[in-house]
């Protein structure tokens, strides 16, 4: 997942950039995410991904600038990713949301997020959206063979 | 409040009342006892959204006939938000007496192939047609009252979680009595969505296998409630 990801999707005007690097050491994932609205800035986010050895699996943080924080288990299903995420939102009401990430390509996968709640009540689920490899700044992914032990993080989120 | 529905959900058993059926909730009820419970004379209506009533913009197609959304929801998605919190759904405290609520059972709201359910419903009804009862998230271990309206005429059934009437969940009576059905649920005044609801079976006594309902082998016939 190393590198730089873009929603494919324009038609709403938004535009949802991802970047994932390694942190040092190749034992944690951080992405940073921005949603811009035609060219402003409407969210900034920061996730750090990676293995927690007593539940065996890997878990994610994620803090977004409005103030929000959210942690999520995931879970692999062959090409997918099931991401439970549960969180608080700046005012205190609590947040939680299935995302399923799935694997087309080493420059391809959609995304889609369902079971959405907050502040207990049902919200709209996100149907599929197809996130691309950001072409011209692949130079991301040379970053992993500065890591030549990667762990168990780089072995299993594989795109 | 929510301590109460709380109990409903999560224990099944109320102090003081029917001690000896600690899984009165999760009852299922009949077309022919709810019609007669509710006074509703007419035959069941069974809606499957996205079939015969279709959410498309502001238009909603009832039998392929274009409606716009506002007069086919506005009255109900309004009863729905304006209705009075009612009162928990408790059964008698003297089981001679008649019931004021009947249960309609607790429900998994779902969407098909979206992974584990992870947001329920208990739903009761009074003879009056209001709905009363509990949903709970156990992602969130958010935990509302739920209240809302039948409209008898075209047993349409529309209610809402806790304060929030932005989202409103409707369905048919007939949908209800279902193990398994489509549901409507309306965010805001724009965006409607289909989900299901499943019937959860009545928890086993401890030591005994779950027994699971079967499975429907088909759909019930269709019949398109009118605006």
């Amino acid at each position: 997942m190393v590198g730089d990801w873009e929603d494919a999707d324009k038609g709403d005007n938004l535009t949802v950039r991802s970047q994932y690097s390694w942190a040092r050491g190749a034992n944690f994932l951080t992405r940073n995410v921005t949603v811009k609205r035609g060219a402003e800035t409407t969210l900034e986010g920061w996730q750090i991904i990676g293995w927690d050895p007593i539940e065996s699996r890997i878990r994610s943080w994620t803090f977004d600038d409005a103030g929000g924080f959210s942690e999520g288990r995931w879970t692999q299903e062959g090409n997918r990713w099931l991401q439970r995420e549960t969180g608080v939102t700046a005012d205190g009401s609590r947040t939680g949301a299935d995302n399923t990430f799935s694997k087309i390509s080493d420059d391809r996968f959609t995304w889609e997020s369902n079971n959405r709640i907050l502040d207990g009540a049902p919200q709209p689920s996100i149907g599929q959206i197809e996130i691309n490899r950001v072409k011209e700044h692949r130079c991301h992914v040379s970053t992993i063979s500065s890591y030549p032990d990667r762990g168990v993080v780089a072995r299993l989120l594989s795109f | 409040m929510c301590r109460r529905f709380l109990l409903i959900l999560t224990v099944g058993w109320w102090p003081g009342y029917y001690p000896s059926d600690p899984w009165w909730w999760w009852s299922s009820a009949s077309w022919n006892s709810l019609a007669n419970f509710a006074s509703v004379p007419t035959d069941p209506i069974y809606v499957d959204y996205g079939v015969n009533v279709v959410y498309e913009g502001d238009t909603v197609y009832v039998d392929d006939q274009p409606v716009s959304a506002e007069q086919y929801d506005k009255p109900m998605l309004e009863a729905a938000a304006n209705v009075e919190q009612p009162p928990p759904p408790l059964p008698p405290s003297d089981p001679n007496q008649p019931t004021e609520w009947m249960p309609l059972g607790v429900f998994a709201l779902a969407q098909e192939d979206r992974g584990d359910a992870v947001m329920f419903f208990q739903l009761s009804i009074n003879r009056e047609g209001t709905i009363s009862g509990a949903f709970q998230s156990t992602i969130t271990n958010d935990i509302r009252p739920v209240a809302g309206q039948v409209e008898k005429a075209s047993q349409r059934a529309a209610w809402r979680v806790g304060d929030n009437t932005e989202t409103i969940f409707e369905t048919t009576l007939g949908n209800l009595t279902q193990d398994v059905s489509p549901i409507a649920v309306h965010f805001g005044n724009s965006r409607a969505q289909t989900w299901l609801l499943i019937r959860m079976p009545e928890p086993a006594p401890a030591g005994q296998p779950q027994k699971l309902p079967e499975a429907p082998k088909s759909p019930p016939p269709l019949e398109s409630p009118k605006a």
